[in-house]
């Protein structure tokens, strides 16, 4: 708790913590909506925003504000799933490289270092193209996560690094603790923030990811995610029809999400960091 | 005559931590006058506040480090300034009236670009040198003045050794001829060889140049090859001040003996221990006087009222019970 | 220097190009579908001017080239060799155009999208962070950071969507997409070359304010500990002009380790301008990408893919040998 009331002294984190529980709070409405997202033709087409439809409707005859609370929550699950499985793959490429070093390491972090410049996109649409369509949203995020870990591998490596060099490791190894005690005995505690802060930032990214694939119409269509609802506003012509509202309600939404996102981890990575944290012990003027 | 005078000077770090406002008193009400053609020593241990007070005095007083009390003069055209009033004429008359060697200079060269150029940088923000040859004329003779190969003008830092770039250091510090030189451990980082070649090149420049060296460094045995005064300082205080035959031959202040006592002496095998303990925090000091629960002839009253810096004849001042009763209100 | 330096930056090309490519030669293998299946089917559908006679033929093709021939290391060797002489087989969309010749026609309009944007939103970045972090005490710095930083997480496809929408839909000052004026041949004259510009310009900005906007911020960050090194500090206590230290101390160093960035961030930027081109229907590798996933033109995207990876770490590696350029600490070991 006391972390928390020093991250909310930060201007940046306050926004984005204010933002994002605004954004979960819609995500939770989803489970009071009083519509199937799955079905079309509930309720009148093409109406503007008004009492009883707070964001109007959209040409499939839904309501554009009970959809974006489904969206809002399938594409926090997707981001969920892929960053809780990248951090799996993060951190045992990070603790492996950083504990055993050496040849290994230099191997690992070549294919890590692969990882981080390839350009992923193309990539991403050659494996969705193929499964087009099939692909459940669990899926989804569970192909993200194989791409998403690299740069976080990366800092996890190095935080070993420095660990390693300190008295702890040779004491513990002395008293004949082993490898694997000594990796989530010692070490976890101090991963642990850093996987947190990034944690993120992979979420952001993975939203971002399934946005284009959806866009592309790569990803299940029926499921209404933030992707999906702005790929049917688009294929409709909202703009075009003059259905702003349509085309507005997911462009705003992700635009804070990501923003509110983004806040969230700067403030966060500044905390974490020791060289800011000494900045901000804040400097007095005469 | 003076050249640089320090009145009841306080400069502490405020700082905010967690809400809590603490200060490092890190000097703390300093008064000293500097003459002219002297090498001016500031002894002390480690977190003393030596680099704290010579930064003051050269007037690079940044945050958190704040000025909350006092006043350096300095004498330009025979009259004395204060500093602190000064403001943006301040930068002008760097390096060219005054100018400074940082501690640790291993790494206060520009890395990405040649020596020469760190030259042109510094001095062509203080003086017009359009004519450029002339001047890459002056540099290699100064150069050749201290013994550096010219060549060196056109290496990078880092192909350079750490005392080779101690030495340019002292060169570009010294190149414009100022009437001050602020030294801050100039020859810590170097090995045996090239801190006696360093401080060999201080001495010489003082005698060639005739101006004021404040030359700080923890290292009695240096103070004792050049300097000709010596001020000790503790805990953010002057505890003792006088010339260095008198310092070595006549310590008063206990600190003092603990200081020089701990010199390795010739015929002498066994090294006399330090003053026990450590330096304190200067965040919150001990009360009277500040050295008093590490002095072996500590009295009641140096644990209540904070002895003044005397004067035991014209030249020797100290600031010890043992010697007076007079304490700073 | 050559040791220490090039020789690790080789492998680690190689290196990206292995692991990249044997991702392509994989991807097919792991998923459920069969694509040679489904290219066929693909391709049946779009037409029955196909004689049965040709469909086998490339059925054959596409065995060879999608490896249902010989082991599985016999066709993964089979597909580096069809690779590194180019041939990723025909599209099957504009059957039977070879897939190379298709993405060698696009390239030009991506390539010089992706370098003028990447270049200049990393110098104009990097000047403006610089400025921005030297002089983090005023106003004025942190309202443009702050700027930035609401920028800078937006995705390439959103923001080139809202470009579009305010700049060619609402205030109607660009067109709507491509890449020239329908009909007209591409000439040396001013005029065509002003035509190439306005097609090219949204896209352009909405690619550079991003780029920008990171490039900003990172640079940033790291003035802000630049700022702390003892050559600046030494500069500023030696009276130095301001001016000189903000160029040629903190920025001209900082702009190293941007340097090394830029080669890191190469793979996303380059993503970014696939889609920002398909948001403006630009028509480079990323709109051919786009007809590709909408045709199901697999060859086409596996092409596409392919040169994508060779093309990216070609470049990182361009930066990577002139790197040394910027930093005598490289050059002079
Ligand atoms: N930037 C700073 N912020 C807060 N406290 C500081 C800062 N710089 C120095 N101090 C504190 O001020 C005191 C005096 O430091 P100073 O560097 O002047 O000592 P010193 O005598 O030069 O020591 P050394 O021999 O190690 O160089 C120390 O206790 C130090 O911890
Ligand atoms: S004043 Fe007292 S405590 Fe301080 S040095 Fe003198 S005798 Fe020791
Ligand atoms: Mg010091």
């Amino acid at each position: 708790m006391g972390i928390f009331r020093d991250l909310l002294r930060d201007g940046k984190f306050r926004v984005g913590f204010i933002i994002i529980c605004l954004i979960l709070i819609l995500a939770l409405l989803s489970f009071v909506s009083p519509y199937d997202p799955t079905r079309w033709n509930v309720a009148p087409r093409d109406l503007p925003p008004s009492l009883q439809h707070i964001l109007g409707t959209n040409s499939q005859g839904q309501d554009v504000f009970w959809q974006l609370t489904f969206a809002i929550r399938n594409s926090l699950t997707i981001a969920i799933i892929a960053a809780f499985f990248s951090r799996i793959i993060a951190i045992i490429m990070g603790l492996v490289a950083g504990y055993r070093g050496g040849r290994l390491d230099r191997f690992l972090m070549g294919i890590n270092d692969s990882f981080l410049v390839l350009p992923l996109l193309p990539i991403l649409i050659l494996i969705s193209s193929l499964i087009k369509g099939r692909l459940s949203f669990v899926g989804l995020g569970l192909i993200l996560s194989v791409f998403g870990w690299s740069w976080d591998a990366r800092v996890i490596r190095s935080q070993i690094l420095s660990l390693r060099e300190r008295d702890f490791t040779y004491t513990a190894l002395l008293s004949g603790t082993s490898t694997i005690q000594l990796v989530f005995k010692e070490y976890f505690p101090f991963v642990i923030p850093i996987v947190f802060s990034t944690l993120i930032n992979n979420m952001s990214w993975a939203i971002g990811m399934e946005i284009t694939l959806a866009i592309l119409g790569l990803t299940n269509l029926e499921i209404p995610t933030l992707g999906t609802v702005l790929q049917w506003a688009i294929s409709y012509q909202a703009m075009l029809l003059g259905l702003w509202w349509w085309l507005l309600t997911p462009v705003v939404t992700s635009v804070l999400l990501f923003v509110s996102l983004y806040l969230l981890s700067v403030s966060i990575s500044e905390y974490l960091d020791p060289r800011t944290r000494i900045q901000r012990i804040r400097v007095i003027k005469e | 005559m003076e050249i640089i005078k320090a009145e009841n000077l306080k400069a502490y770090y405020l700082l905010d931590i967690g809400g809590k406002l603490h200060s490092v008193r890190a000097v703390d009400n300093i008064n000293i006058s500097i003459k002219e053609d002297e090498i001016y020593g500031i002894a002390g241990e480690s977190g003393c506040g030596k680099s704290t007070l010579i930064k003051t005095l050269y007037g690079m007083v940044e945050p958190p480090l704040n000025v909350v009390d006092g006043k350096v003069y300095y004498r330009i055209d025979n009259e004395y300034k204060n500093i602190f009033s000064m403001n943006g004429s301040l930068e002008s008359i760097r390096w060219n009236y005054i100018s400074y060697i940082p501690q640790g200079s291993m790494s206060v060269l520009n890395p990405v670009v040649k020596i020469i150029e760190s030259f042109w940088d510094f001095i062509g923000s203080h003086v017009d040198i359009s004519d450029k040859s002339t001047w890459r004329k002056n540099i290699e003779e100064h150069f050749a003045l201290l013994g550096l190969p010219t060549k060196v003008l056109d290496a990078y830092p880092h192909q350079l050794s750490g005392g080779m770039r101690q030495r340019v250091t002292i060169a570009l510090a010294t190149i414009l001829n100022p009437k001050i030189i602020v030294a801050d451990e100039p020859s810590t980082a170097l090995d045996v060889v090239a801190q006696r070649a360093v401080i060999q090149l201080l001495k010489e420049i003082q005698k060639s140049l005739k101006n004021t060296i404040i030359l700080v460094t923890h290292d009695m045995g240096v103070h004792a090859s050049i300097s000709d005064r010596i001020a000790i300082m503790y805990a953010g205080k002057i505890v003792e001040e006088a010339p260095t035959s008198e310092i070595f031959e006549n310590p008063l202040h206990p600190y003092t003996k603990y200081l020089i006592g701990a010199l390795p002496k010739i015929g002498d095998k066994s090294y006399k221990v330090s003053a026990p303990g450590a330096p304190p925090s200067l965040i919150n000091p001990p009360s009277g006087c500040r050295f008093h629960p590490r002095c072996s002839q500590a009295m009641e009253e140096c644990k209540v009222n904070v002895p003044e810096l005397i004067n035991v004849n014209s030249e020797h001042r100290v600031a010890c019970f043992l010697y007076s009763k007079e304490r700073e209100l | 220097m050559l040791k220490r330096y090039l020789i690790p930056r080789l492998i680690q090309y190689l290196l990206v190009i292995f692991v990249g490519v044997t991702i392509v030669f994989f991807v097919p293998r792991l998923t459920p579908v069969d694509p040679v299946q489904q290219m066929i089917n693909t391709i049946t559908r779009m037409g029955t001017y196909l004689d049965p006679k040709a469909v086998e033929k490339m059925t054959e093709t596409l065995k060879e080239l999608y490896g249902l021939k010989g082991n599985l290391f016999e066709q993964y060797l089979a597909f580096w060799g069809r690779l590194l002489k180019g041939d990723f087989g025909p599209s099957l969309f504009r059957f039977p155009i070879p897939v190379i010749k298709l993405i060698g026609d696009s390239l030009p309009w991506t390539l010089g999208l992706l370098t003028i944007s990447t270049f200049l939103s990393w110098f104009i970045g990097n000047i403006l962070g610089g400025i921005v972090g030297f002089y983090y005490d005023k106003r004025w710095a942190r309202v443009m950071e702050s700027i930035a930083m609401v920028i800078r997480p937006i995705p390439y496809y959103i923001f080139a969507l809202i470009t579009l929408i305010v700049f060619s839909y609402l205030l109607k000052w660009f067109p709507l997409g491509g890449g020239m004026p329908v009909g007209v041949v591409p000439s040396f004259s001013i005029k065509f070359i002003f035509e190439l510009f306005r097609y090219a310009f949204l896209p352009l900005i909405s690619m550079m304010v991003l780029g920008i906007a990171v490039t900003l911020q990172t640079m940033r960050l790291i003035v802000s500990n630049i700022v702390k090194e003892d050559f600046v500090t030494y500069a500023r206590a030696g009276g130095v002009k301001k001016k000189i230290i903000a160029f040629k101390y903190v920025i001209r160093n900082a702009m190293l380790p941007q340097v090394t960035n830029l080669a890191l961030s190469m793979g996303q930027i380059f993503s970014g301008a696939l889609i920002t081109e398909i948001v403006f229907s630009y028509p480079g590798m990323g709109t051919l990408l786009y007809n590709a996933i909408a045709t199901g033109d697999f060859n086409l995207i596996m092409g596409i893919a392919t040169i994508s990876i060779f093309g990216i770490s070609t470049f990182i590696l361009l930066i990577d040998l002139l790197y040394p350029l910027f930093d005598p600490r490289v050059r002079y070991r």
